[in-house]
């Protein structure tokens, strides 16, 4: 009998096959992973070219319509606030009244300028907004709607006491989203723990889209900022421009900083495409697009024989020899298909008249015996005798 | 004697349980597979992708139009754009237009009624044309329906994701409806694609938000020039 039950549990193992719970990032059995979103963008290598056996170009529609290089801040409140921004040479100030809506060019940081605070009489505010690229997880949104900015109460007694706000602005995954429908949230540094990386957590919990940096510093002070105070390259007295929105005067932000480029050419931390010129919208990293190489070609260089940080101290000899990178990702895309078989059945069939494989063809053709017939002029031999 | 056939009746057993469990196993196998329908697009798919790809796949008549009927919860006024500098299409609701295969265009819907002021800007993308009778095109738009939840959503800066698709027709009601087309809200943590998918075939994807036009747009807010014509509306049947 016990060979029956090792038997039965053996050709259940077979037939039915083993499940162990995985865990760790391996796929589980029976469940597909999409790619990330920015591979959702086109149908892949090899699908739509250049090279043998692409999938022909139908149409010209635009991969992303719409495609957000802007994004729209809203500034809810407190009302009848003014905000205005740092420009080439100074500050345009009350471009904006709260409530009020201005397109911000991705990519980019600026200074803004917050002034005539109700409530709080003299009180000029110079935060920062970091506009961040708009990610193809956030690019529907973007292109739909507005970010809301609100300086609360609590957030101006908090920069009115010293401490340093920041608050992020981020569009929750769809699995930390806690209403039906898709909406921005804020994370205010000041209501979390000290040492929690408010930007840190607000990626963690979704696609950070805009940062708000506020503090009481009064960037306008004499000697406060050598640009505007001091001389320009000839030497002479720089003029600070002022321009006042309430009269009519406008002008467009100046960014402060670009997303993507570091000091010395060294790329941020924060990976995302960057824009070549200031002011200029950014550019999304896409594979054969600009710059972006194409996919499969090798991107990573290795810092072997070069003296850098794999081998401190600076300036010594080359010491790294060996440099691997190893790509863990489970992957399970099956096998290309060798043999494919279509079965493809009309019904009801066809049925026409058969082709024909079988002419018969013959010509009758009169018989004349010798003598019986006679030849046109042109046709008959010369010196033969004339009838 | 009696070892012989004890031995075969074991090995009938067998031979019969293995049959039963290869073909439990069968069943299982091909039922989680069929479960398990690969979906890449979701509602977070940038616009234009899902567009872009049903230019691909959909036998596409060259230069046919797809009408589309826009319908407000009440009076108003709905503009379709193609192109920043181009003309628009202005039309009192329900308006209609005819539009292109794989291409997105930007709405505005201003002059709502019970909404003073308001002006929404929603964009609606084609994945999927129907197959009218020939020479009556016009009799058989999409419908897109814009409802007074939506637009109090959209007015509070939430964006709506609308699958419109088209039921198949073997599960179609034989009754003419008499209200707006049914809709089905789907939890955020759910593919609204996949759910519309299973119910038949997505036609429209209309994207509603809060965003408005400002004095320094850009020019491709309003759309990159798709096809756009007028379109009668349809008699009544």
């Amino acid at each position: 009998m016990k060979y029956y039950f090792f038997g039965l549990g053996t050709m259940m193992a077979v037939c039915v096959g083993c499940y162990i719970p995985s865990g760790g990032n391996s796929i589980e059995k029976n469940k597909y992973v999409a790619p990330p979103a920015a591979m959702m963008q086109r149908p892949g290598p090899m699908v739509d070219g250049p090279g043998p056996g692409v999938m022909p170009m139908l149409s010209h529609p635009p991969a992303r319509s719409f495609a957000s290089k802007t994004t729209q801040l809203r500034f809810v409140e407190p009302k009848a606030m003014q905000i205005g921004w740092r420009i080439r040479d100074g500050y345009a100030e009350s471009q904006i009244t709260a409530p009020g809506r201005y397109n911000f060019t991705q990519g980019a940081t600026y200074r803004l300028k917050i002034s005539d605070v109700p409530g709080r009489e003299g009180l000029t505010l110079y935060p920062t907004l970091q506009v961040y690229p708009a990610h193809p997880s956030t690019d529907a949104y973007l292109s739909h709607n507005s970010i809301p900015i609100a300086l609360t109460t609590e957030d101006l007694n908090q920069i009115e006491s010293n401490n340093f706000v920041t608050k992020v602005i981020y569009l929750p995954d769809p699995k930390n989203q806690e209403l039906a429908i898709a909406g921005v949230e804020t994370i205010v540094s000041t209501r979390l723990d000290p040492g929690v990386d408010p930007v840190a957590e607000a990626d963690r919990r979704g696609t950070v889209m805009v940062v708000l940096r506020a503090g009481n510093m009064n960037l306008e002070m004499p000697g406060a900022d050598l640009d505007m105070t001091g001389l320009d390259r000839n030497g002479n007295i720089k003029q600070v421009v002022h321009l006042d929105g309430m009269q009519g005067q406008t002008a467009p932000p100046m960014p402060i900083a670009e997303a993507g480029v570091g000091l010395h050419g060294v790329p941020s931390p924060m990976i995302m495409g960057g824009s070549s010129m200031p002011g200029q919208p950014a550019m999304h990293p896409v594979a054969g697009m600009g710059p972006t190489p194409s996919w499969g070609m090798p991107i990573t260089a290795t810092p072997i024989g070069l003296p850098g940080p794999p081998h401190i101290p600076l300036g010594g000899p080359a010491g790294l020899q060996s440099h691997t990178v190893r790509n863990l990702t489970s992957v399970d895309i099956g096998q290309p298909v060798d043999h494919l078989l279509i079965d493809v059945e009309h019904d009801p069939g066809y049925r026409l008249p058969h082709p024909v494989k079988h002419i018969q063809y013959k010509e009758t053709h009169p018989n004349f015996a010798p003598g019986a017939t006679t030849f046109p002029n042109w046709a008959v031999p010369q010196g033969a005798p004339q009838r | 004697m009696r070892t012989n056939n004890c031995s075969t009746t074991w090995v009938t057993r067998m031979v019969t349980v293995a049959g039963f469990l290869i073909a439990f196993g069968m069943i299982v196998t091909q039922t989680t597979q069929a479960q398990q329908r690969y979906y890449p697009l979701d509602q977070t798919t940038p616009p234009g992708v899902y567009g872009k790809w049903s230019a691909y796949q959909v036998p596409v008549r060259p230069h046919a139009l797809q009408p589309v009927k826009i319908e407000l919860p009440g009076t108003g006024q709905v503009t379709f754009f193609s192109h920043a500098r181009s003309k628009p299409i202005v039309a009192a609701a329900p308006a209609q237009a005819a539009i292109a295969l794989g291409h997105s265009y930007r709405l505005q819907l201003s002059d709502l009624q019970d909404y003073p002021g308001v002006n929404l800007y929603p964009t609606i993308e084609l994945v999927d044309v129907l197959h009218p009778p020939a020479g009556q095109e016009d009799q058989f738009p999409i419908p897109v329906t814009i409802t007074e939840d939506e637009i109090d959503q959209a007015i509070s800066g939430r964006l709506i994701t609308k699958v419109i698709y088209l039921e198949p027709a073997a599960e179609a009601n034989p009754l003419l409806l008499d209200r707006k087309n049914p809709t089905l809200t789907v939890a955020p943590q759910e593919n609204v694609i996949k759910e519309a998918d299973l119910r038949g075939r997505p036609m429209i994807i209309l994207r509603l938000g809060s965003r408005t036009p400002v004095i320094n747009e850009d020019p491709a807010f309003f759309g990159n020039g798709a096809p756009l014509s007028p379109t009668a509306l349809p008699r009544m049947r």
